[in-house]
């Protein structure tokens, strides 16, 4: 049998906040390994600390202590310009909130990335088409975000996420602000774009539905992080 | 999927689909920063870079103006010392043997390449100068001494007589061409400080109010190279395109400004490219850092920048007064919700307002100091080897002293344009080994030049920066008609136990004497130890001095105080002759005149004064055999130099165009500020304020800014007006950079006017304008999406 990869380890990940007085700990000890390929979901109430642990494993903050490492590149240890270049290169994001810039076109918000690691026109332009085509928004496409509606903003987020063809997928909650028919459509998409590129993907997500479609779930709380069965009558 | 839309085409999308809108270039200007697509950026967006072309052309602006008139004031201030002295050195005292030799090796060196001079021309005896004069002109790089060494002593003729001066054409590089450069490049380096923390400030503000943007590009990427070029090539094409602008404005301005004094303005293509140079670094050093600042930050945190939570400042952080929490609904009123950018905004802008302040408070003291003539003499008149060879044997050196004392005043201050004389008999109480002590009483701020010592009870402060000096009649005389004297300093012309005594260091006072004290002056016993240390300050030397040596004190009565004389390091003890020649044992009495002119006297008139000074004297004394050099301080020439430059006006100009930053800051920060809160204004709307009530609220915030910007104009402009007055009359001429003039501290009511006027304009408006240019903006508008809250 073939032996699977490690893409992401964390290793006892803790990342606290100070508010006055008070320090919140939003991530304690996390140690979590996830696979080449894999679909993981991660799952918990409101404020466990699921959003900040994938900020910390993407890069986009820094742990009090611990270490990640991204397919065996400590990230923890990495200058902020080098962990910057990294991310544009491996690193997909999606947010909860799209976080699209308002300013930009849906082609400039999706070729962000590109342009962040100076990626010639020609390196991107196949990959580009296909993630159009697939996320249906070429007729958006020189449309402002604040023209587009919050599946069609969600969707250009999805392929700013992917034009760069990252190592691995973090998506915050990626379903959270759509109804039913636009979540279902941008969760096919992922796990389409996901096995069309074979891609890592993982997600935060209230989302049972999406949580059963994962290949492994993790459950935090209080800042705890435990692996979880989905079952048949979690809602 | 996108069935529902029919515009949608099944198949593949065109090509032309994926790039970038050609008409908005903005992703390639991205991907691959450059001066190219910078340009595209920076024009496209023109309205949001207009604070940056503002305050780069007003920076640059500085610049030119610093450049053009330091280089303009050098090209002329040489012009008209070339009008006056074609020759770097005078040699005097040649007599017609000497001249012969001297000649004769001048004639043989002319034909050599390797010669020092370049020209000479011998000058015979007249009426005003017994001896032959050598006036020569020196090779670029040659010294006095060079010349001096081989035609002068290697000659054999360097005889008591001959004495070598130097003109100004030779010491201007000394004397004023050093100043002028040391204070420009002061200047310069203020300016640069200044224009690195405005660029910083207003890439700061800029940063501030687009960190969700950078949060993005940091999240797709983007690390402090990326985001370093992208902003570093933009400011560098604003500054190149505000260069030729600012150059041409500025080249303008001070034409017409010394048109009026019927001059032209001069420029070096070398110093051009330099501050383009220079301009460059300021941009570069200011933009470098905030951005190595953001760099470092975490995206997270700048994405969550983006609902205006860096802004404010949170309830529970609020004051607590008698342990009661601020009023809570005070937190609804934006100024003190956002108090900490709100202050951060008022510091930025003020301080514009207050170098403006300062900036005219310097262009008095300016012209102050060029209207002041300062205690340095215009001519110096030395006498030496005071011998009698007259008819009559009985007529001893005592008498020809007295003679002398009556007469040579006489002399001098009989020719038209002096202004008075005074005999100069003065020694360093350093020069002496010498120290006064005082009682607490007397100090007032000048504990820095004394030392403790219990030498003499109830006098426990010991000071050597001061001066004795000889006072006689004239003198006195001469003192009471410049400055204000109290008591009775005749008092010391027949008792030899009083004293005259000045106040003043460095042009303010540091002791508070009256007539009545009593100070205690030390005379040297013996040395206890021999001290061979070289000493950085006098108070150092007098400390190890009360430690190894031995000193008798003599008591002394003040008999008047000189106040507000100007004052370099040190201030007057002043005795009469006799007590002056028994106390310092100065035997060198009576050898040198100093002698002042009328103010506004032209250096050729003071060059006909010394002439007229020459003939009174050899006419009045000739005839006893004493010789004396009258030598020229060029107090005059420096006068007119002085009066030439544009200083005042030029100080004049750096202020107003410092305090048209202020606005810049202002509405630079606050229009961001308000569009970043447009959302919450919308908001408001929909919850049901009325568009009277929004304009309350902004006509209160508007009030409340304005209001507190004219009180921090106020305070910030009296601590920066005092530390220039401290800097000007303390600080600087302790570094040998000024000295002489004494200045009053106050603030200039007319400048703070202005500045309160501008502060509370700028604040209020740069509140309500963006609002009232909002409110047209959401007229028509769809109030669900403007406020984001409704997808389209």
């Amino acid at each position: 049998m073939e032996e699977r990869r490690v893409i992401l380890e964390t290793e006892n990940l803790i990342r606290q906040y100070r508010q006055y007085d008070l320090v919140v700990t939003a991530v304690n000890r996390a140690t979590l390994r996830v696979f080449e390929g894999e679909f993981v979901a991660i799952i918990g109430p409101s404020g466990s600390g699921k959003s900040t642990l994938l900020h910390l494993c993407a890069g986009l903050d820094r742990p009090n202590s611990g270490t990640i490492k991204i397919r065996g590149n400590e990230i923890t240890r990495m200058s902020p310009d080098e962990l910057g270049e990294f991310r544009g290169k491996y690193i997909g994001m999606i947010f909860q909130n799209h976080n699209l810039i308002p300013q930009f076109t849906a082609l400039e918000n999706i070729l962000l990335p590109t342009l962040m690691c100076n990626k010639p026109e020609y390196s991107y332009e196949q990959n580009l088409r296909k993630l159009i085509a697939a996320l249906d928004i070429a007729d958006r496409l020189h449309h402002l975000p604040s023209e587009l509606s919050g599946g069609q903003q969600q969707r250009v987020a999805i392929a700013r996420a992917l034009i760069n063809l990252p190592l691995i997928v973090f998506a915050d909650e990626p379903t959270g602000n759509l109804d039913q028919k636009n979540a279902d459509e941008v969760l096919r998409l992922l796990l389409e774009t996901k096995e069309l590129l074979g891609q890592t993907l993982i997600v935060v997500t209230h989302d049972m539905a999406i949580a059963r479609m994962a290949d492994r779930v993790f459950r935090m709380d209080n800042g705890i992080i435990a692996p979880w069965r989905v079952l048949p009558e979690d809602r | 999927m996108g069935k529902e839309r029919a515009t949608v085409p099944e198949k593949s999308p065109d090509a032309s689909l994926y790039r970038v809108n050609p008409k908005n270039e903005w992703g390639k200007g991205l991907g691959r920063r450059s001066a190219r697509n910078s340009i595209k950026t920076v024009f496209f967006n023109f309205t949001e870079y207009l604070s940056f072309f503002v305050a780069l052309f007003v920076i640059q602006s500085l610049f030119w103006i610093l450049c053009f008139t330091t280089y303009t004031n050098i090209v002329n201030e040489t012009n008209t010392i070339k009008s006056l002295y074609d020759y770097h050195i005078v040699i005097d005292g040649i007599d017609a043997s000497e001249r012969a030799v001297i000649e004769n090796r001048l004639y043989l060196n002319s034909f050599l390449d390797g010669r020092n001079f370049e020209e000479y021309r011998f000058e015979p005896p007249d009426e005003f100068n017994k001896y032959y004069r050598l006036k020569v002109t020196l090779k670029d790089g040659a010294t006095p001494k060079d010349f001096a060494d081989y035609y002068i002593d290697n000659a054999g003729v360097g005889s008591g007589n001959v004495l070598i001066q130097t003109t100004p054409l030779y010491t201007y590089r000394q004397d004023f061409l050093h100043t002028d450069i040391r204070w420009a490049i002061l200047l310069g380096v203020l300016l640069t400080v200044l224009s690195v923390v405005l660029l910083m400030s207003l890439y700061n503000i800029r940063i501030n109010h687009f960190k969700f943007l950078y949060g993005i590009y940091m999240t797709c990427g983007a690390g402090f190279k990326k985001l370093f070029s992208s902003a570093k090539w933009e400011m560098m094409v604003i500054s190149a395109t505000t260069a030729l602008a600012s150059l041409g404005a500025s080249w303008l301005t001070v034409s017409l400004m010394y048109a009026r004094v019927g001059q032209r303005v001069h420029m070096s293509v070398r110093i051009v490219l330099a501050m383009i140079l220079l301009n460059f670094i300021t941009v570069y050093i200011a933009v470098r850092a905030p951005m190595k600042r953001l760099s470092g930050m975490t995206p997270v945190s700048l994405v969550a920048a983006q609902d205006n939570s860096n802004l404010v400042s949170s309830p529970r952080r609020s004051f607590r007064i008698f342990n009661k929490t601020f009023p809570y609904h005070y937190e609804l009123y934006g100024i003190w919700r956002f108090r900490r950018y709100f202050a951060a905004t008022l510091v930025t802008a003020i301080i514009f307002t207050t170098l403006f302040i300062c900036g005219v408070y310097i262009g008095r003291m300016n012209k102050t100091a060029v209207m002041t003539s300062g205690p340095e003499a215009d001519i110096t008149v030395d006498f030496w080897d005071v011998e009698f060879y007259g008819p009559d044997p009985s007529f001893g050196i005592a008498d020809v002293v007295d003679l002398m004392d009556e007469v040579a005043l006489d002399c001098i201050e009989s020719v038209p344009g002096v202004s008075h004389s005074i005999w100069l008999n003065t020694i360093p109480a350093t020069g002496v080994i010498s120290h006064i002590l005082m009682r607490r009483e007397n100090l007032d701020g000048g504990s820095g030049y004394t030392v403790n010592c219990s030498n003499v009870e109830g006098y426990p402060y010991a000071t050597n920066s001061f001066e004795y000096r000889a006072f006689d009649r004239h003198y006195i005389d001469t003192v009471c008609s410049l400055y204000e004297v109290e008591g009775d300093p005749y008092a010391v012309l027949h008792d030899s136990r009083k004293i005259i005594i000045s106040d003043s260091i460095y042009n303010t006072k540091r002791f508070e004497f009256r007539p009545g004290d009593k100070i205690y002056a030390a005379q040297l016993l013996y040395k206890k130890e021999k001290l061979d240390k070289t000493y950085v300050s006098e108070v150092e030397a007098l400390r190890d001095q009360l430690l190894y040596y031995g000193f008798d004190y003599l008591e002394y009565e003040v008999a008047a105080v000189i106040h507000g004389g100007e004052a370099s390091g040190r201030f007057v003890v002043g005795m009469n002759y006799d007590e002056y020649y028994r106390f310092t044992g100065f035997i060198e009495m009576n050898k040198t005149i100093s002698v002042f002119l009328d103010a506004g006297t032209s250096p050729r008139e003071a060059g006909d004064i010394i002439n007229q000074i020459k003939g009174n004297l050899i006419k009045e004394l000739g005839f006893y055999s004493i010789d004396f050099e009258v030598g020229e301080n060029y107090a005059a020439l420096h006068s007119e130099l002085m009066n030439q430059r544009q200083s005042y006006t030029v100080i004049l100009l750096i202020s107003v165009l410092l305090l048209l930053l202020s606005p810049v800051v202002w509405f630079f920060s606050q229009i961001l500020f308000y569009q970043k809160r447009g959302k919450e204004m919308n908001l408001l709307r929909m919850f049901g304020a009325g568009e009277r009530q929004l304009e309350r609220l902004h006509i209160f915030a508007g009030l409340a800014i304005s209001a507190l910007a004219m009180v921090v104009t106020v305070i910030l402009s009296y601590i920066a007006s005092f530390i220039v007055f401290k800097l000007m009359s303390e600080w600087l001429p302790s570094l040998g950079f000024a000295g002489g003039v004494r200045y009053v501290f106050y603030l200039s009511v007319p400048a703070l006017l202005v500045s309160l006027a501008v502060s509370a304009a700028c604040g209020f408006l740069s509140s309500y304008i963006p609002y009232r240019a909002g409110r047209g903006r959401r007229a028509d508008g769809d109030l669900g999406i403007l406020s984001g809250l409704k997808e389209r």
